[in-house]
């Protein structure tokens, strides 16, 4: 039974480490585009007002991948072990 | 310090009005469920929704300052201090997941959810731009 626990909570802990790789990726993405967006500024000042704009919204929807792989490694931490120790407990129980 | 400019408050309007919308709409699934498990409603998921929301909320506006201040960087500064916001952003809500597990007044998924509401507002966005534009050529 112990035995079992320990491989719920060491999967989901590897679980949610898998996860946050996904957290590397948006940081890499806005980054790249907001250099760009600079670049563009740069090359034509005028255009700021609509490039920020463009940038926000084109920042938001990149992060949502990081913000996904957040959630998921949150419900893997914090509401899954307890979950599949319910299940099992009660599979056992059976 | 820079002044925020207009647009900034206006998307951070728009985030925070659909995230309250989807918010109540949380709280009423949250609600029929409870028909079913008892206890899956109570003060616990209010306040958890409260905490998400106005982290998702500003975790948003936060954003949209980092694009503001990094636009007027150079190139790779901006890349840097793009990247370094993210990270700080990603940590400042991982903590707010973490105080929320540990702190028994808030219930853990009705924190995290709201996490994820800016991003179907931003969905919203080019819907809501095509409802006032068509209202401006109507008028």
């Amino acid at each position: 039974m112990e035995l079992a626990i320990g491989i719920i909570l060491g999967c989901c802990a590897l679980g949610a480490g898998i996860a946050m790789i996904a957290g590397i990726g948006p940081g890499i993405g806005e980054g790249q585009a907001v250099a760009k967006a600079c670049e563009a500024i740069g090359r034509q000042p005028e255009s700021k007002g609509a490039v920020t704009t463009t940038m926000i919204m084109g920042c938001a929807i990149a992060e949502t991948t990081g913000l996904y792989a957040l959630v998921i490694a949150i419900l893997l931490i914090f509401v899954a072990p307890q979950q599949f120790v319910n299940v099992l407990t009660s599979a056992m129980g059976k | 310090m820079k002044k925020i400019e207009p647009v900034i408050w206006k998307e951070t309007g728009f985030v925070a009005l659909v995230s309250l919308i989807l918010s109540v709409l949380m709280q009423s699934v949250f609600l029929i469920i409870s028909h079913w498990v008892k206890g899956a409603w109570d003060y616990t998921v209010i306040l958890g929704n409260l905490l998400g929301y106005i982290f998702a909320v500003g975790n948003f506006f936060l954003m949209c300052i980092t694009v503001q201040k990094a636009l007027g960087k150079e190139e790779k500064d901006a890349a840097n201090f793009m990247r370094l916001s993210q990270l700080g952003r990603i940590l400042m809500l991982f903590v707010v997941a973490l105080a929320a597990y540990f702190i028994p007044v808030f219930n853990i998924i009705a924190v995290v959810i709201p996490f994820l509401f800016p991003r179907i507002a931003i969905m919203f966005r080019p819907l809501a731009s095509m409802i006032k534009k068509r209202r401006d050529k109507d008028e």
